[in-house]
């Protein structure tokens, strides 16, 4: 029975106003706990500096107006920091602060576009709300010492529990300002691949000339010859034997013939021969059978020692 | 069952990555899974207070209490790959189907009850860690901390560096011993799968930590929701035996969650499963035109 069910999968599809679909594969609240905790190590890290300046510059040791001084700029450093590093990032650096752009993340909105700055402040308002609950220190002994008994250790739980209630992994900001973070994707596309075994290209000849593959062999056939060469020689038969086995019958060919040249072979006619796509009749069936008088032909080819592999 | 049509997209994911999707996948299949975990780890908190029991007359000083909480939190963490076996047969049933079934779930052969209890149990050390838990609880048992140590740093890098073990076992199916040299065995097919993948068995480990801060923020709010609704601040029975063990519970199964997607990943990595799953899907086709 065919599955109903869309995959589970954190990829998002956005379709335009111009009709025009887009992939964006959504970033979920563990890698976007990396970046946040690399953030949060860079504030801390400018913070520290700041007062180090403040009290090395002898401002702290003063009374009077310039003590008060030296407070103003530690808090005003604080201030800055903790509500505005990551609006002002994101507003000024497309949706990317310097953790998301260690982690290769970015700031979206939900339509696929920039954000900005209204959105980058928004997002970054909430943050604080993705931190509750907040429990108390768990022993009485702890919450003695600190002479506090309310509620203290941020658990982030809202901001595991939202994300992960929406199939964009939208946190609270995110829901407020209608945007999301995505994974920058920079994978490379797989390119044709090559064929470099002459006895595949001679194999190919052997397949009956009037045989189309569909796009769903295609696309399997594909899928094999791109991923092969990361395979050990037992795990190519393996895989390619589920497929070339019942296709050596149909062709004809010999019980025999290596596995994975068959489906090279295939590939080859496929993408890469002057019967590919153009090249052959369109009006032939798919999966058409070949003739007979093929077999005794190959025997040259499939016999070679390192063939049936 | 269609091989290319699997309820979770396939293809290569980073380690942060399976991390999220574990959530989305613990969302669709929330009830299951809790059921699942539930099935196996309600017996083994039963157990979990028996073997603690000599503690219980001793409970409310502080120290037995942390030594009775640590022990509790030992115990769970040792049994965690066990009692999650459920989760894995589930995950491995629903990943093909649109609605996971009991009864073809659990019709898998009998033979994987004493390949579990050999391998997972005894030397994975779950069943010599109750044992040593026990004995820790006698008078004068302190010294057999000692060797709870040495086996639970044992257990912990086993778990390490050969964490799918469970997953092979239930899934793959393989015998645990054959007179032939070229069949595939439990213990080859995990050599295969784990010895070239040291380096990224050991990262995983080290990210899988991270279900120490998630197990604590799940019993801190436990504990915190209890006291502000019946005012209950105290670590006492009910706390030790059932809420703390449940929080645990509940990350050892999004734990499990994730270690099923992270072994499918590598498995389309090591081994191209995506691809095989690709051409099978195929070849059945094939097969049904042809006839």
């Amino acid at each position: 029975m065919v599955s109903t069910i869309d995959p589970i999968d954190s990829r998002l599809k956005i379709v335009t106003p111009e009709n025009i679909a887009f992939y964006y594969q959504a970033a979920g609240p563990f890698r976007r706990l990396t970046a946040f905790l690399l953030d949060f190590a860079i504030r801390v890290a400018v913070y520290v500096a700041i007062f180090v300046i403040v009290v090395c510059s002898g401002l702290m040791d003063r009374v009077g107006p310039l003590a008060e001084l030296g407070y103003a700029i530690r808090f005003l450093a604080f201030f800055l920091l903790d509500w505005f590093y990551g609006a002002l990032f994101e507003t000024y650096w497309n949706g990317q602060t310097p953790g998301k752009r260690a982690l290769s993340i970015r700031a979206v909105t939900v339509d696929g576009e920039p954000i900005n700055a209204l959105q980058a402040f928004g997002r970054n308002l909430f943050r604080y709300a993705d931190m509750m609950p907040l429990a108390p220190l768990p022993f009485e002994w702890m919450r003695e010492a600190l002479n506090y008994p309310g509620p203290y250790l941020p658990t982030f739980l809202i901001g595991l529990i939202v994300p992960t209630l929406n199939s964009r992994f939208q946190r609270l900001g995110d829901l407020l300002v209608a945007t999301m973070v995505v994974i920058e994707d920079r994978s490379w596309l797989m390119k044709i691949a090559k064929i470099e075994d002459d006895r595949a290209r001679q194999l190919a000849d052997y397949i009956p000339p009037n045989f189309v593959a569909g796009p769903s062999l295609c696309k399997a056939v594909a899928t094999y010859v791109e991923r092969r060469r990361f395979f050990t020689t037992a795990r190519r038969r393996e895989i390619a034997g589920h497929l070339a086995e019942p296709m050596l019958k149909q062709f004809n060919l010999p019980a025999d013939t290596s596995y994975d040249l068959m489906l090279c072979a295939l590939y080859f006619r496929t993408f890469l021969s002057d019967r590919s796509a153009d090249g052959t009749s369109s009006d032939s069936p798919v999966y058409a059978g070949g003739p007979a008088s093929t077999a005794t032909n190959l025997q040259t080819v499939a016999k070679s020692p390192s063939l049936n592999q | 069952m269609q091989f290319d049509k699997t309820q979770i997209a396939i293809r290569e994911r980073g380690l942060l990555e399976l991390f999220d999707l574990g959530l989305l996948v613990g969302k669709r299949y929330a009830a299951r899974i809790l059921v699942a975990t539930a099935a196996v780890a309600i017996p083994f908190m039963a157990l979990n207070v028996a073997l603690l029991w000599n503690l219980r007359p001793d409970l409310p000083s502080d120290v037995t209490t942390a030594q009775y909480g640590f022990l509790m939190v030992i115990l769970i963490y040792l049994e965690a790959p066990l009692a999650t076996a459920l989760v894995t047969l589930m995950l491995g049933d629903a990943m093909f189907h649109d609605k996971p079934d009991w009864k073809r779930m659990l019709s898998a052969p009998f033979a994987l009850i004493p390949r579990m209890f050999w391998l997972v149990a005894i030397l994975r050390g779950v069943v010599p860690g109750m044992a040593l838990v026990f004995l820790c609880t006698l008078e004068d048992g302190e010294a057999w901390g000692f060797f709870l140590f040495l086996l639970i740093a044992y257990a912990t890098i086993l778990r390490g560096v050969r964490p799918f073990l469970g997953e092979i076992i239930l899934l793959d199916r393989n015998p645990l011993w054959a007179k032939d040299a070229n069949t595939m065995t439990i213990g080859r097919r995990s050599a295969a799968l784990h010895n070239p993948n040291f380096g990224d068995m050991v990262i995983r480990a080290m990210a899988s930590t991270l279900s120490l801060p998630l197990a604590a923020a799940i019993c801190l709010n436990i504990w915190a929701l209890r006291g502000y609704l019946f005012g209950q601040w105290g670590w006492d029975a009910m706390m030790l035996d059932v809420l703390l063990p449940i929080s645990l519970w509940l990350v050892a199964a999004y734990m499990a969650v994730a270690r099923f997607l992270s072994y499918l990943d590598l498995r389309i990595r090591r081994e191209g499963w995506e691809v095989e799953l690709v051409v099978r899907a195929e070849a059945n086709r094939w097969k049904g035109i042809v006839a």
